[in-house]
């Protein structure tokens, strides 16, 4: 780490992370005004809109520029999604972990701007207005959440296309999508219009937006009179009228035109995992390695603009949520897991020079976001796991390991191609995917110890008294363990079914009220289908359910089978009576369920199965 | 078929030999070295390991043992180990982990299915099985049959062994194993005597024919201070291993207390409480003269 | 939600279950069972892990515990990779590994029962540490405060 990158992550992390009220401001101001519009064009239009007024940052001693908000740190929020209230506000401000300053002077844009055009009118509004009561009591119960009450679907990762195009070229291609609509024959044709246009529109923003950011690197190199800093910021400005209009030429410069079509994903909307350039080493390698042999790169110049990179992500708090969740701390971190290593779409080793350099920066720069992982294959070499190793082992949680051979196999079971299953990875948590080419949307965690004991309850909620599941029948009454399965899966199915009935709602509410035309150029083949990504134009689209505690889960079945079902230690009766008690005057009973049971391993497979059974249902539109 | 009697089938051992392995420790030992870290593992036969401050005072076990060893006492629960016959009553029905016996009897094929499931990890680390204890030659037809499955399975073995057995039954394993552990702790016989139980001459020959009989010996020196790492110790040893084979292999074993509260779970006396591990330039001390001696020392148990 | 406080919230609306987790209290993370009288170390853990058909999932998640000094050393190193490439080896999907700080032992020495799956490095073989005796955790966590790579 050089003086530059030690600087520019200190200031990272000393900066504390504050709600910025900017695009809210600027949303607001543009619903009020805006005309009539179809609603991906007047999206768009508000993309621009923000694209062309908010305050550009230049800090002191970047190489790569640009900031979500005004400055580092700053936090957007999200009104026509969510609506925070004062309340909300409040919270997050003085909150003793994960807070968000809130000033004066946003709380008073909240008061008397924000608040009064957006209350009642968010998606969020819309969402609960449109789930039926069932799904609301599951959803207040804690049987599952609901990922797009708060934030638009998002979810993906990029793949190599802005490396070797830019968006002028994607305006030649939307144009030209345009002027082979079918007027006469295709019923969508107009639909279709008005989401090229959009996606047009919102091309012509990004653009923009660069351009701005020459202009204030020329003015800041105008004003400079350090020699070498001024030097520097005339490159940036250079750099900045060239991408991301134009594709990238040089190393530095695809840096910073992904970093200015991160900013554009996440200033459009606050997708779930912001955003993440996916294979980073694969798309940085062949610059680097050009760079290096024309000798206007060496490999401390890319391990610096690299760092520099790093500390943008840090930059970008997550934007925090409202209601209940805001009384519960979260995190910063948003989740951009960059992969390193895996395969080439060939089939062939991916481990490359930069990947060490990507690990070497991982390494250094510890900070909370980017996240990281390493795409295991067998190709690849055991010095690449070596190497990671040694970071893994320092204890800070990162990388994680990831096996680019079962990641591999599992998109091509889901009807993957097998170069867009090489070419994809791993994103968020560990959610498998193949980038740039699909929308794999999560719809929420799903409670599956909390099902369970509504069977041991015949649909009951013990918690709460309300009649919640199926009644699958009175425990006391099963004779063996098969039936008691048998009505956990039933009662397993009935709010699967929940779940994806109200998913599917949500799905066409964003699809018709918020689409997002900026990130739909992204991702194939939205353009070529002239569908936004939130409508599935995207080349795959996945949805995901993800089950939670699976150990507990494992383990309580355990209990029960061994117990009351194989030994017959323990009655159903006695078992349901120490639960109720919450194991007080019991401890024996505990003491036998925690220390005196093996794990019954076949159970584990189980709920997978016919969860997955279940899941089919919903993939592959 | 004998079947063997086992303390602990112990996976991912990763200090007892070459690779990620499984260790299965057999129970009883003709040594009683005072600062064995196993002492569950020095008598044969089953015991009984008692942890009260576990006692969640249910009080089942006064209920179910037939030799009156469990009372009650102004409100706890005592344990009379003297009339405790070990008949294992109470350890079924102690669910907070208060009582439990130590040392089961295991056939080869259960011994051998349990190490069957680690063979994944063996192949990528070239691992395997180690059979200690306990002295695991003290079972020879038992370890015979273990090393032949295992041998069948082309699952790398190794045995440790304080080498205080029989030659007859080392010569008749011999051709099983791919790997000796062979511990040597002092060259005075009579303080020998004095603190495991046993003279050493017995040791001594044993080793010489192994080192010479056998292509893979690594002898395990654990470093006891105060006891066994004075200088004259250490030359003698060093001396005397040289004198089978030059570049003879060998590992030194820090002394460790990690034992020592197992001693009071048996009802015995821990007879060295003062005793501490030794430190890290200690052993590159100790490490140095036996390199000058000309031998292959290392530090630590796990080896390539 | 995020997936590090959902095991919180979701535990908090439900009752004592049949694991032996009091009510309202976390659940566990991750896909591992890790109660049960037969907790056998991480080779037992990622053998378990494999038994689910993981190809079949979008992804799993698989944490494993230690302390530093499991890990220490070339040799550790190495064993690191081997129960990485072990693991894939039968398709598991996702590892990642929790090098646990003193501060973490302080936590287990307190609450035993949230850290059943917590293994450190003793001496020459690693164990879990709600089994060790005090003093031998105090040790522990002396040596774990001291470790430097």
């Amino acid at each position: 780490m050089n003086e530059r990158v030690t600087k520019l992550r200190q200031r990272s992390l000393e900066t504390e992370a504050y709600i910025s009220a900017e695009r809210a401001e600027l949303m607001t101001e543009f619903y009020r005004s805006a005309g009539n519009s179809s609603v991906p064009v007047r999206r768009a239009l508000a993309f621009k809109y923000m694209l062309e007024r908010k305050e550009i940052c230049i800090n002191p001693g970047e190489l790569i520029v640009g900031e979500r908000g005004e400055a580092p740190k700053a936090t957007y929020t999200y009104p026509e999604l969510c609506c925070h209230t004062l309340e909300d506000l409040d919270i997050l401000d003085s909150r003793p972990k994960i807070s968000y300053n809130v000033s004066p002077q946003v709380r008073d844009a909240y008061e008397h701007r924000i608040i009064p055009y957006w209350e009642g009118k968010s998606m969020r509004d819309l969402i609960f207005a449109e789930m039926s009561e069932t799904w609301k009591a599951a959803y207040d119960a804690g049987i599952f959440t609901e990922f797009m009450e708060q934030r638009a679907p998002g979810h993906t990762v990029l793949d190599d296309k802005i490396y070797r195009r830019g968006f002028l070229e994607f305006i030649a291609d939307i144009n030209d999508h345009l002027a082979r609509l079918d007027y006469l024959n295709d019923v969508e044709a107009y639909q279709k219009q008005e989401e090229l246009k959009a996606m047009r529109i919102s091309a012509e923003g990004i653009i923009l937006f660069a351009e701005r950011y020459a202009e204030k690197a020329k003015e800041l190199a105008q004003m400079e009179t350090d020699v070498l800093r001024k030097a520097e910021l005339e490159k940036i400005a250079e750099i900045c009228s060239h991408v991301p209009a134009h594709a990238p030429r040089t190393y530095w410069e695809a840096l910073q035109a992904y970093w200015f079509v991160h900013l554009g994903v996440i200033i459009e909307l606050n997708t779930w995992d912001a955003f993440n350039p996916g294979r980073l080493d694969q798309h940085l390698y062949p610059f680097y390695k050009q760079g290096l042999a024309e000798g206007t790169l060496t490999e401390e110049e890319a391990k610096e603009l690299l760092e520099c990179f790093w500390v943008k992500f840090n930059n970008q708090p997550a934007p925090p949520k409202v209601g209940v969740t805001a009384a519960e701390s979260g995190t910063y971190t948003d989740f951009a897991n960059i992969n390193s290593g895996g395969l080439k779409a060939d089939g062939s080793d991916g481990v490359n020079d930069v990947t060490y350099l990507v690990l070497d920066v991982i390494d250094e720069m510890r900070l909370l976001q980017p996240s990281s992982n390493i795409q295991l294959s067998k190709k690849n070499p055991d010095r690449f796991m070596r190497r990671a190793a040694r970071i893994i082992r320092k204890g800070w949680g990162q990388p994680s390991v990831f096996n680019a051979d079962t990641v591999v196999e599992e998109l091509l079971r889901q009807g993957k191609s097998i170069e867009d299953a090489r070419q994809g990875g791993t994103s968020g948590c560990v959610e498998t995917g193949a980038f740039g080419k699909e929308s794999y949307i999560l719809t929420g965690y799903f409670n599956l110890p909390k099902i369970f004991e509504l069977v041991l309850h015949n649909g009951l909620d013990p918690k709460t008294g309300l009649r919640l599941g199926l009644e699958t029948g009175d425990p006391k009454g099963f004779s063996s363990f098969a039936e008691l399965f048998a009505a956990f899966k039933k009662q397993l199915h009935y709010f699967i079914d929940v779940k994806v009935k109200g998913s599917n709602i949500i799905e066409r509410l964003y699809a018709a009220y918020m689409p997002s035309p900026f990130l739909s150029i992204l991702i194939d083949d939205c353009i070529a289908k002239a569908k936004d990504y939130n409508d599935g134009g995207a080349r795959y689209n996945t949805n995901y359910i993800q089950g939670v505690g699976l150990g507990s889960l494992t383990d309580t079945l355990s209990g029960i089978r061994y117990h009351v079902f194989d030994q017959k230690d323990l009655t159903m009766e006695k078992l349901l009576k120490a639960l109720e008690d919450n194991f007080l005057g019991h401890e024996g009973v505990r003491q036998l369920l925690l220390n005196k049971t093996p794990t019954l391993e076949m159970i584990m497979t189980t709920p997978t199965r016919s969860w997955w059974t279940f899941l089919t249902r919903t993939i592959l539109k | 078929m004998v079947d063997g009697q086992i303390i602990n089938i112990m996976k991912y051992s990763i200090h007892d030999g070459p690779g990620i392995r499984t260790t299965v420790f057999l129970k009883g030992c003709p040594l009683n070295c005072q600062w064995c870290h196993n002492p569950e593992s020095q008598r044969f036969g089953q015991e009984l390991l008692y942890r009260p401050d576990r006692c969640i005072g249910c009080g089942l076990c006064l209920e179910v043992c037939p030799n009156g060893a469990i009372i009650a006492k102004s409100g706890n629960l005592k344990f009379l180990r003297d009339q405790c016959q070990v008949c294992g009553a109470c350890c079924q029905v102690c669910y907070a982990g208060v009582r439990e016996l130590v040392g089961k009897t295991m056939s080869v094929r259960e011994v051998l299915a349990e190490i069957e499931k680690d063979v994944v990890f063996y192949d990528e680390s070239g691992g395997g099985v180690t059979f200690s204890g306990g002295e695991a030659v003290m079972q020879p037809v038992f370890l015979l049959e273990m090393l032949k499955e295992c041998r069948k399975k082309e699952i790398h073995t190794a045995v440790e062994t304080c080498g205080y057995v029989n030659l007859e039954f080392l010569q008749t394993i011999s051709e099983y194993v791919n790997l000796f552990l062979y511990d040597l702790k002092l060259m005075d016989s009579q303080k020998h005597q004095a603190l495991t139980g046993v003279p050493n001459e017995r040791i001594l020959e044993n080793l010489s024919w192994l080192v010479k009989n056998h292509s893979r010996v690594i002898v395990r020196v654990p470093i006891i201070p105060g006891i066994n790492d004075d200088e004259e110790n250490v030359a003698l040893i060093g001396e005397f291993v040289t004198s089978l084979k030059q570049g003879q292999e060998l590992h030194l074993l820090p002394y460790h207390k990690a034992g020592v509260d197992k001693y009071q779970r048996l009802g015995r006396t821990y007879l060295l409480p003062e005793l501490q591990s030794p430190g890290h330039e200690r052993l590159e001390q100790i490490a140095g003269k036996l390199e000058q001696l000309g031998l292959k020392v290392k530090i630590g148990g796990g080896s390539k | 939600m995020l997936p590090t406080t959902c095991h919180v919230y979701f535990g908090s609306v439900i009752g004592a279950t049949a694991d032996g987790r009091r009510a309202w209290e976390p659940l566990s993370e991750g896909i591992s069972p890790v109660q049960g009288s037969d907790r056998l170390g991480p080779t037992a853990v990622i053998k378990s892990s494999s038994k689910l058909d993981h190809a079949r999932t979008g992804g799993t998640l698989l944490n494993l515990k230690f302390t530093p000094q499991v890990l220490e050393g070339d040799e550790g190193l190495e064993k690191l990779v081997q129960l990485v490439r072990s693991y894939f080896k039968l398709s598991g999907h996702h590892i990642q590994f929790n090098v646990v700080s003193a501060k973490t032992l302080r936590a287990a020495q307190g609450e035993p029962e949230k850290y059943r799956d917590l293994i450190v490095r003793v001496a020459g073989y690693s164990d879990y540490f709600c089994d060790l005796s005090e003093a031998l955790q105090e040790e522990i966590i002396t040596r774990t405060e001291h470790v430097a790579f």
